[in-house]
């Protein structure tokens, strides 16, 4: 009787497991999502979100009020290549291939997401970005 | 001779044994999960997704769900997130706390309730629920279906964790003389 408790809730356990176990998988390996959707959102500092797929390599100038970004994508993954902003932060923070982070430029109010469907935009991550820059800071000093 | 209309104005009874022994084990027993808590804090997990962590403070809500009744060990959960949440983290972290230990202890105290189920196995399903609810609170927070992508990771993260704090939980159980 007790034997038994014991091997249900282990067997549920285990599925559980195997399934989670099954989703990292496709997920991680196999990447999030069919490629073919993925694209970048660019937000400027004029409030305009600009699209560009992830697809095919590009290179576009995102100019607003505030300032000028080149927006570079290169083997599926996008990036920021020229900036007339102060620092260059927002050419420091890496490439982004997938959804889940953000670049950002402050000082442009201009910051870029990676998403498999526009309708997934979600906002300005600005402590992530706080925390990444004290980072800059501390190593160019 | 004092009539009864007298007595109101005496002292209240004191705690008979069992009451006492109760609160002292709720106690004890809180503040061994903000010991644990602290302890936590010195050891950094070498996986940098948000949400990780040991969840060390389980195992008094384990052991207490074996010592106490289920109010003592809701009392023992809640206080662990509430003195932890002030201590050692922000208030943004203790919703996310609050939201996981609500959904773990659902399901811990109903595991905990069939006989002869062990420890271990009630801590991995509470661990599992824990990071499940974390992620559902985030998902809120932030607007945003996107954190449940990290949720599978923290699925299979939670069988490690589960295990080890069961397997402490057991551990001091037995040295508490209450087999599982």
């Amino acid at each position: 009787m007790e034997e038994r408790a014991n091997i249900v809730v282990g067997v549920v356990l285990g599925i559980v497991l195997a399934i989670a176990l099954v989703v990292v998988l496709v997920v991680h390996v196999f990447g999030s999502g069919p490629t073919g959707m993925l694209r970048a959102l660019v937000h400027d500092g004029d409030g305009k979100t600009h699209e560009i797929s992830l697809l095919e390599d590009s290179t576009t100038t995102i100019t607003s009020s505030l300032g000028t970004n080149v927006i570079v994508v290169q083997d599926g993954a996008v990036f920021v290549s020229e900036s007339d902003c102060e620092k260059h932060y927002c050419v420091l923070q890496g490439k982004l291939s997938a959804p889940g982070g953000q670049i950002i430029c402050l000082p442009h109010k201009l910051w870029i997401e990676v998403v498999t469907d526009p309708s997934q935009a979600s906002a300005m991550n600005e402590d992530a970005v706080i925390g990444v820059t004290k980072d800059f800071d501390a190593v160019s000093q | 001779m004092p009539s009864p209309s007298d007595l109101h104005i005496a002292a209240q009874p004191p705690l008979t044994r069992d009451e006492a022994r109760w609160w002292a084990r709720v106690g004890v027993l809180a503040s061994l999960a903000l010991v644990l808590c602290y302890i936590e804090t010195f050891i950094p997990l070498p996986i940098p997704i948000p949400g990780i962590k040991l969840g060390l403070a389980n195992i008094a809500v384990l052991v207490a769900l074996e010592l106490l009744d289920m109010k003592g060990a809701a009392i023992v959960a809640v206080l662990k997130v509430l003195a932890a949440g002030f201590l050692f983290g922000n208030p943004l972290m203790m919703l996310y706390s609050a939201g996981g230990t609500l959904l773990a202890f659902a399901v811990m105290a109903a595991l905990s309730r069939i006989r002869g189920l062990s420890v271990v196995l009630v801590a991995i399903a509470g661990a599992v629920m824990h990071n499940i609810g974390q992620v559902a609170v985030a998902s809120l927070v932030l607007g945003t279906p996107l954190v449940w992508y990290s949720a599978p990771v923290l699925v299979v993260a939670a069988f490690a964790t589960g295990a080890v704090t069961g397997f402490a939980a057991r551990y001091a159980l037995d040295c508490l003389g209450e087999s599982r």
